[in-house]
């Protein structure tokens, strides 16, 4: 066996909330840590071959960058965590739970190549259990458990400082643009921020003259309290933030928007139902909103098309002030 | 007040005793057909499962015979169904049809609001009448499993499956009509007993089949395209371990001892999912390797279209077909569920194991 032992890491899904988290961490213990490169047609194409029928296109795409790492023979491993829930009553979606066994058995079998490295995260009861996942998949890295411990609480208090620098400095980035017009977007993390499964949605965007403004990244607080707002309270991660920030845009927080989109994965099931019951409301408070779905099929330009098309049809709205014309796509 | 609730199999038969016995007037949904999943799949988000789709129909057929409120269960997730409730209640709302809908959800910590649902299901009736009503439900539940398992042992060695059928519907009628726990009883017996008499001794059935998957899926025969019933007239022993009466038991009675229980299952499935993916996912899978330690020829695996948990466990439970050379065929089922298409794939699966029973060579398992 080699002297430095080197992780692969998929460049997807939770990768987009805490890779730097997950980065520090293997860079405190001196573990060589391999990113998957980002999204591109390959990747894509390999995980839609290899996904189940019926798996959503984050989850494909998943497989696609695990399939990457396990065709490269430098590494020891793939950190596919089993996600639970990082929140009291949040659940993680469900396919994330079992994301390390589609690993195992849809991609890497049991061949000689990489292993999946599969710690089981769930802080919904606090972080004990956490702590004692680390410190056994410690000993399968060949690391003395205190000290991966140690790292870890160290790699987090270096994240949690970086995400609460990176709210206040977004806030900014939202109220830039007060003259033009402000678009709510909401949607997975991995989506949004994968260029090559978005498009670039965000970017194009900008382009037209826009203020997006990522629901994801509003305070956590204000996520929080407007959350509660629903009937129901929301037990899925992604959907407590889709739900606090839907009602934060309809109620002008933390500025006014002129519409909302909402960009979903194809047959993505908390979106199915999620989308469902934010589109209801958008409709009942008549706010303009855009429902994107996104899958392996998706041309570019059709996307264009209609991304342009609602803008116009919201500034239109704006300038006229009329507002008998529908404005739901 | 004119209550309604969905269609999953035969579960109307106990929950029409708990209301009637809480002092409601029951309206059970017409039987699910063509046309209820039609107005389910208009109005519901187009993605989400049938457990969502069809019991909207349900609730809108019910409606139209005049029910004010339905009831619906909920749930905490991950699976999607608990948020089904509301969702179904909004499509009302947006569309102005006068229907209540009350969602029974655990408590979860929040005892308030568990103890204010209870209020509002038990209205003004006093705790004895519930205690009864509990009890006569409770042994309907019971009695719907040994009289469909009863059916399923029977169908395969019954000189016409077909009379099975009938011997069954008939018990599930006397069943329904039962007042007290005695004439539950009396119904049970008498049904049972019907039942095993359609049985040819020494016939034996041509193979062992189980099901496994999601558990709407495996108790609604409209959803299911009466899979049951099919494989019976083909003279194969079905097996499931998912039975209504036994969840009732396990989820409402036993409750507490859930985290066991799924340790249990987790134990079983280990080396092919290492945990809980809601829903019953994880229960396929650990079903699956019980019934082939049991010697079965074959797994059925079903799932509603779109089913997150099911989804992780179909690749699993690939793997395991794969591992122990096992055939396991997975259905998905939907709206576009043709009869035909399905029935052919069935009675493929079944050549397939008759085949494999008879020793023919270079036949694989999937």
């Amino acid at each position: 066996m080699r002297s430095v032992v080197r992780v692969g890491i998929p460049r997807a899904l939770a990768f987009y909330d805490y890779g730097s988290l997950w980065m520090q961490f293997f860079a405190e213990l001196n573990i060589q840590a391999v990113i998957s490169p980002p999204t591109n047609r390959s990747i894509v194409d390999i995980g839609v071959r290899l996904a189940t029928d019926g798996t959503c296109l984050p989850v494909k795409t998943f497989y696609g960058h695990t399939a990457y790492l396990a065709s490269r023979s430098d590494l020891d491993w793939i950190f596919v965590p089993r996600i639970i829930g990082v929140r009291r009553r949040e659940f993680i979606c469900p396919k994330f739970m079992g994301l390390p066994d589609l690993a195992r058995h849809g991609v890497t079998g049991k061949g000689k190549g990489p292993r999946i490295l599969a710690p089981k995260i769930d802080l919904r009861t606090g972080s004990w259990g956490t702590l004692l996942e680390i410190a056994r998949m410690a000993r399968s890295l060949g690391v003395n458990p205190m000290q991966a411990i140690a790292g870890y609480q160290r790699a987090l208090a270096a994240y949690l400082e970086g995400r609460d620098r990176l709210e206040p400095r977004d806030q900014e980035a939202n109220s830039l643009a007060k003259g033009s017009l402000s678009i709510g977007i909401i949607g997975h993390r991995y989506l949004i921020e994968d260029g090559y499964l978005s498009m670039d949605l965000v970017t194009k965007l900008r382009a037209m003259g826009v203020n997006p403004i990522i629901g994801d990244r509003l305070p956590q607080d204000l996520i929080d309290v407007k959350a509660k707002s629903w009937p129901k309270e929301m037990y899925w991660r992604a959907g407590r933030i889709a739900f606090g920030s839907a009602r934060a845009f309809l109620d002008a927080k933390p500025v006014p928007v002129n519409g909302v989109i909402y960009i979903a994965a194809f047959s993505c099931g908390t979106d199915s139902i999620i989308g469902e019951l934010v589109e209801r409301e958008m409709r009942r408070r008549e706010m303009p909103f855009l429902a994107v779905n996104l899958d392996e099929h998706t041309g570019e330009a059709g996307m264009i098309t209609r991304l342009e098309a609602f803008v116009d049809l919201i500034r239109w709205r704006k300038d006229t002030g009329e507002m008998h014309f529908s404005a739901h796509g | 007040m004119k209550c309604t609730f969905p269609h999953m199999g035969n579960i109307y038969i106990p929950i029409k005793a708990l209301l009637q016995e809480l002092g409601y007037e029951v309206i059970v949904p017409p039987p699910c057909t063509e046309e209820t999943l039609n107005i389910g799949v208009a109005l519901a988000p187009e993605t989400a499962c049938l457990p969502l789709k069809v019991p909207v129909g349900n609730f809108i057929e019910a409606q139209r015979l005049g029910a004010e409120v339905a009831i619906m269960a909920g749930g905490v997730g991950p699976c999607r169904f608990g948020f089904y409730g509301q969702v179904q209640r909004e499509i009302l709302r947006d569309l102005n049809i006068d229907l209540d809908v009350i969602i029974l959800e655990p408590p979860q910590g929040d005892w308030n609001r568990f103890w204010r649902q209870v209020q509002l299901v038990r209205r003004d009736q006093p705790w004895s009448a519930v205690a009864r009503a509990l009890r006569i439900s409770w042994h309907k539940f019971q009695a719907l499993d040994v009289l469909e398992t009863a059916a399923r042992q029977a169908r395969p060695v019954a000189a016409n499956p077909r009379q099975v059928d009938a011997a069954l519907s008939r018990a599930l009628q006397r069943l329904d009509q039962a007042q007290t726990v005695a004439k539950v009883k009396e119904a049970v017996a008498l049904g049972v007993d019907r039942i095993t008499g359609l049985k040819v001794p020494g016939r034996k059935p041509r193979l062992r089949i189980a099901l496994v998957g999601e558990i709407y899926t495996l108790l609604e025969p409209f959803v299911n395209l009466d899979v049951e019933k099919l494989l019976g007239r083909h003279r194969v022993l079905v097996e499931k371990k998912v039975q209504i009466g036994d969840w009732v038991k396990h989820h409402l009675l036993l409750a507490p001892l859930q985290p066991r229980q799924q340790n249990q299952m987790a134990r079983i499935a280990k080396g092919y999912l290492s945990g809980p993916v809601g829903g019953h996912g994880l229960e396929s899978v650990a079903h699956a390797l019980e019934f082939a330690r049991q010697g079965v020829d074959g797994i059925l695996h079903l799932l509603p279209f779109t089913c997150m948990p099911e989804i992780v466990a179909q690749s699993a439970l690939a793997q395991v077909s794969k591992d122990l050379g096992l055939p396991i065929m997975t259905l998905v089922l939907d709206e576009q569920t043709g009869e035909a298409g399905f029935h052919t794939r069935i009675e493929a699966f079944l050549d397939l194991l008759s085949r494999r029973q008879q020793g023919e060579p270079g036949v694989a398992a999937r």
